[in-house]
């Protein structure tokens, strides 16, 4: 199917349009969005907010760029968001009303990729837990190319930043890494 | 001692790129089965509404607004009932020292 064909249903508001969007790029968005909050629940609800916003925006989208690149765009903001409204939730004084004691609990504790092989999962969960401390652009770039398999061209045009940033990014955040999980070894 | 440590580091070292290593080969999460249901049901809700209902910064402004109706309506009833109060006080004494108004304009 053509792609310009497909948003232009969207802009007319096509729901069968808004189904294949979804049907097609929902294990995409919902591997970037769970891999950065690292909460399936939580992971879900972004998934279902980023195809609604897209879908609701779809008049701004001026086609610079792949639609699934957007889709990338919109599911990175809105993880990372979400993150942030987190943090000041079980940080902020908030927290007695809001009930963020248990999110702080759920961020603290191991998280289990589905797609990591068994014998690799508690490895896994400390890379994961390791991610958490990495800056928001570099956690970015790391999901990006390790967890969804992009080519840092691509990751470049999502982050819009070009290819040598990209790379800079993923330097640092290995190194970041492996700093943080040097810290969690035990002789 | 040296020699310790630097077998230490090695040790951290390679334990940090074993770990880095586990996730090569993951594969994609996949979305849970309702996702696309779920998303069709959000899309029906009024954008202005997911907006604001639901958040806790809404339901903490509604608290606080609440709070804050309590409060004034305590204060101005107390206002109301010590006015009230001084004035029967006023009326009590008048009466009794035969200050009332009839009293001096009497004959």
């Amino acid at each position: 199917m053509n792609e310009q064909d497909f948003i232009d249903r969207l802009r007319k508001g096509d729901g069968h349009a808004f189904k294949e969007m979804v049907q097609t790029w929902q294990d995409m968005v919902y591997n970037t969005v769970l891999s950065i909050v690292q909460n399936s629940a939580e992971a879900e609800d972004i998934t279902q907010d980023v195809f609604v916003r897209v879908f609701r925006s779809i008049s701004s989208f001026r086609g610079e760029s792949r639609l699934s690149t957007w889709l990338y765009r919109v599911a990175v903001t809105c993880s990372l968001d979400a993150e942030r409204s987190r943090k000041r939730r079980t940080r902020g004084w908030l927290r007695m009303f809001t009930g963020g004691a248990g999110e702080e609990e759920a961020a603290d504790g191991p998280f289990y990729h589905p797609g990591v092989q068994y014998e690799s999962k508690e490895m896994a969960a400390l890379l994961f837990r390791a991610m958490r401390k990495l800056p928001d652009t570099q956690r970015t770039a790391f999901v990006l190319v390790k967890t969804e398999g992009l080519r840092y061209e691509e990751v470049a045009a999502i982050m819009q930043l070009s290819v040598k940033a990209v790379e800079g990014l993923l330097h640092r955040a290995k190194e970041n890494l492996r700093k943080e999980l040097a810290s969690y070894y035990k002789a | 001692m040296n020699q310790m440590s630097d077998m230490e580091n090695e040790q951290r070292n390679r334990f940090a790129d074993e770990v880095m290593e586990s996730i090569s080969g993951i594969r994609r999460a996949e979305a849970p089965v309702f996702l696309y249901t779920r998303a069709a049901a959000r899309l029906e809700q009024p954008a202005a509404l997911q907006g604001w209902i639901g958040r806790p910064v809404f339901s903490f402004g509604i608290l606080i607004l609440l709070v804050l109706v309590n409060v004034f309506t305590f204060l101005a009833f107390r206002e109301r009932r010590t006015t009230e109060e001084e004035s029967q006080g006023i009326r009590r004494f008048a009466a009794e020292y035969s200050l009332g108004t009839n009293a001096a304009y009497s004959n």
